[in-house]
């Protein structure tokens, strides 16, 4: 390491250190955290105290498993590379990076803290797997957590590989996307090997004994040579890694540092907010995250739209600007995320189609069976469960279904009594957008149910029938989404979080859970329909 | 047709970001002794232009510092940078930055330097202080000082007058003049007409991401 990272990581790691240690002395208090690792210590002595040896141990053939799993992860990464794993803060860019300093000795701090987090991790599950394997496997695998370490490291080591030859056609990418590719070989190829030696009978025990060429082979072995293979990965993967920076960092990482450190630094502002309790922010920092990422990616649409919509004239109401602020976000967003949206709209509105259905339909008078078959009645009609709990509880879920749909379709929230317009205007203007969605996507659920029904050997409903359903679907389609857009125009919280969405159900099925309840089950339509004329009128 | 002997040269810059070209086709080149003041109106693409200079956002173009690719250790050895917020270590006092910088530049004289930058700032009596609790015009002068302490041939500072007060923006465009006549080459950004009279500089306009070139003020106090 250079004199200069030397004496700039020895003040501020220790001086970092030490603010951190006296900031968690006071927020938390370090007896109280003492108090919780003792905790910690005692539930886990009495839970392996708990641990009993099988009589008859699970197969081998789990740990096989786990190790092509594994390996598919070792494969994914052929397929990654478009981001750093670490990244540099801003100082270090500034100050270290584009100094004439070796970049293996600006980032290596980051690099061996994040490698060290990664080998603890793993090493604490191998080490589980070595006090497990004895009881339940009947083999001993003292050697797990180190071999653990060491392949994840080698799989932490790979994927910054391919990150340093993504698309780079100079002598360091290539060498740098050759070792990642020879590192993924080796991991694979041994592993598929030593599973097929394990699991297959009638191996000779000495071509068996190959198995230990896999780098997780002391999952199940327990000589010490297991450990010559993840040794050798980690090795490779960790010279190739210092190789790819001597010179200097991939063309992309200065800029993508910048734009994640500020991705991070804004995660971090929202888990501390979260924490301290303050709400909002959340939607505007959710753009500005898109935005940012979009831009560091070069996407068509991140700095200037590639679509939008005509605006209102200026005589129109002001709803109407609201509206058109809503559908152009709506508009403008990705197709594959209009595409989800819409999908989610249309399982929706046949959720909500069904429960009104349900609603609608008139409930028995009486049972057709006897009460403990809870048959007779089932079997007899498919609006079986009209009038009943169970029909309630059924329209709650097809209201959140609802409530998490109408989330993405009514926008952006907008600062209470911070514009001049009324609380029904900023209702409607939020409301109709999502409401023409759900008009579109009726249109598909309708047919939808209707195959559904035939499917299930229904009948389909004559027009007197469908016309009670939509008026229901109507009444609680409407009452879910100004519910929702009124509760988290009123509180502050975005639609999009489960609080509005969960209230807004509970609102949609409150007449249903409690007219049943009391009985009165034909009193159902009419009000939801009050109570949809309620929420529309209280001025929030 | 680049120069030989420049510098920086830059040919066909252009910066694409979201979809749109922030900077495009640039073209211009720095020799030893330029004092250049790139202006523009708010986001004309000034700080984009010279963070694709040093390779701090991705671009297509060729850019040469010292007759070497940005990124290289020898083109680095060329260059310092300032960007218009101050990056400064939190956990390191002033003097311990001057240390630092001397030592990552490899420059041991640049710490008395940029000591007696600070000097002239008026913050000699704050070098063993940490920087966080400094205003942001008393950091904008630790970070310059770090930067005018090194002496670089190539010099590129982005918005350095901005949060410096009046007699702190003099002494920086007298610093700045005596380092071009040293044969030092400066480009810095502004957007204050006012920069045009303090400093005797070939001012490059940029504009809706094209670069024009005026004719150096004859009003500076170079």
């Amino acid at each position: 390491m250079s004199a200069a990272i030397s004496y700039l990581r020895r003040r501020t790691v220790w001086r970092s250190l030490h603010t951190y240690r006296v900031w968690v002395g006071r927020a938390i208090g370090w007896w109280s955290i003492l108090y919780l690792i003792f905790w910690l210590v005692v539930f886990a002595l009495s839970g392996a105290e708990m641990v009993t040896t099988l009589a008859q141990p699970l197969p081998l053939s789990v740990p096989y498993i786990g190790t092509l799993l594994v390996a598919l992860l070792f494969l994914g990464l052929l397929t990654s590379g478009r981001a750093p794993a670490v990244v540099l803060d801003r100082r270090d860019l500034f100050r270290a990076a584009l100094a004439p300093s070796v970049p293996w000795d600006v980032i290596r701090y980051r690099v061996n803290l994040r490698r060290t987090l990664v080998a603890v991790g793993a090493a604490v599950a191998g080490g589980l797997w070595s006090f497990i394997a004895p009881h339940y496997f009947h083999v001993q695998a003292p050697w797990a957590a180190p071999a653990a370490a060491l392949v994840a490291v080698a799989y932490f080591d790979s994927g910054w590989l391919r990150y340093a030859g993504h698309r780079r056609t100079d002598p360091v990418g290539r060498a740098a996307r050759t070792a990642a590719l020879g590192i993924v070989s080796v991991f694979v190829v041994t592993s598929v090997i030593a599973a097929w030696l394990g699991y297959v009978d009638g191996i000779p025990a000495n071509v068996a004994s190959f198995a230990i060429i896999a780098p997780l082979a002391a999952l199940t072995e327990a000589s010490p040579l297991v450990l010559i293979v993840p040794a050798l990965l980690a090795i490779a993967a960790n010279t190739a890694v210092r190789r790819s920076l001597l010179e200097r960092f991939p063309p992309r990482f200065a800029a993508q540092s910048l734009v994640l450190t500020q991705l991070q630094a804004m995660r971090t502002f929202q888990v501390l907010a979260g924490i301290a309790g303050v709400r909002g922010g959340q939607e505007a920092d959710a753009g500005e995250r898109a935005r940012l990422l979009a831009a560091l990616h070069d996407r068509p649409g991140a700095t200037r739209p590639t679509r939008s919509l005509r605006p209102p004239g200026l005589d129109q109401p002001a709803w109407r600007a609201i509206a058109w602020r809503t559908a152009s976000e709506l508009y403008r967003r990705p197709r594959f995320a209009q595409a989800r949206a819409l999908l989610l709209t249309i399982s929706a509105a046949t959720a909500l189609l069904a429960a009104a259905q349900v609603m609608s339909a008139p409930a028995p008078t009486a049972p057709t069976g006897p009460v403990l078959d809870g048959v007779g009645a089932a079997a007899a009609s498919p609006t079986t469960f009209a009038g009943t709990f169970a029909g309630a509880l059924g329209v709650l879920l097809a209201a959140f279904l609802t409530a998490r749909a109408g989330a993405g379709l009514v926008g952006p929230g907008l600062v209470r009594s911070g514009l001049p317009i009324s609380a029904s205007d900023r209702s409607r203007g939020r409301t109709t957008p999502a409401l023409l969605v759900f008009a579109v996507a009726t249109l598909v659920a309708v047919p939808l149910l209707s195959l559904v029904r035939s499917a299930t050997g229904g009948a389909m409903p004559d027009p007197s029938t469908l016309l009670m359903t939509l008026m229901a679907y109507a009444g609680l389609l409407l009452t879910c989404l100004v519910a929702l857009e009124k509760y988290s125009s009123w509180s502050g919280a975005p639609a999009t979080r489960w609080e509005p969405q969960v209230v807004a159900a509970l609102l949609v099925a409150l007449p249903m859970l409690v007219l049943v309840a009391f009985g009165a089950p034909s009193w159902v339509m009419p009000v939801q329909f009050f109570l949809l004329a309620v929420v529309w009128l209280i001025e929030v | 047709m680049a120069e030989t002997s420049a510098i920086l040269n830059v040919t066909d810059l252009t910066v694409r970001l979201g979809g749109v070209a922030i900077v495009e086709e640039v073209t211009f080149s720095l020799v030893a002794g330029d004092l250049n003041l790139l202006i523009g109106p708010n986001g004309a693409g000034k700080s984009t232009l010279l963070r694709a200079l040093v390779g701090l956002l991705p671009s297509s173009g060729d850019v040469e510092i010292a007759g070497r690719y940005p990124a290289s250790i020898e083109a680095r050895n060329a260059y310092v940078f300032v960007p218009d917020e101050p990056a400064l270590y939190e956990d390191l006092t002033l003097a311990e930055h001057t240390r630092f910088n001397a030592l990552i530049y490899q420059r041991p004289e640049s710490e008395e330097k940029a000591l007696a930058w600070l000097e002239t700032f008026g913050l000699t009596a704050k070098v063993d202080e940490f920087p966080g609790t400094h205003s942001r015009g008393m950091r904008q002068k630790l970070s310059l000082a770090l930067a005018l302490g090194l002496e670089m041939p190539l010099t590129l500072l982005d918005e350095p007058f901005n949060g410096l007060d009046v007699e702190a923006q003099e002494l920086l465009a007298e610093g700045l003049s005596r380092h071009a006549k040293g044969g030092g080459a400066v480009l810095l950004t502004g957007h204050q007409r006012e920069l045009e009279s303090l400093l005797s500089a070939r001012v490059m306009e940029l504009r809706e991401g094209q670069l024009k070139v005026k004719a150096p003020s004859q009003s500076g106090k170079r």
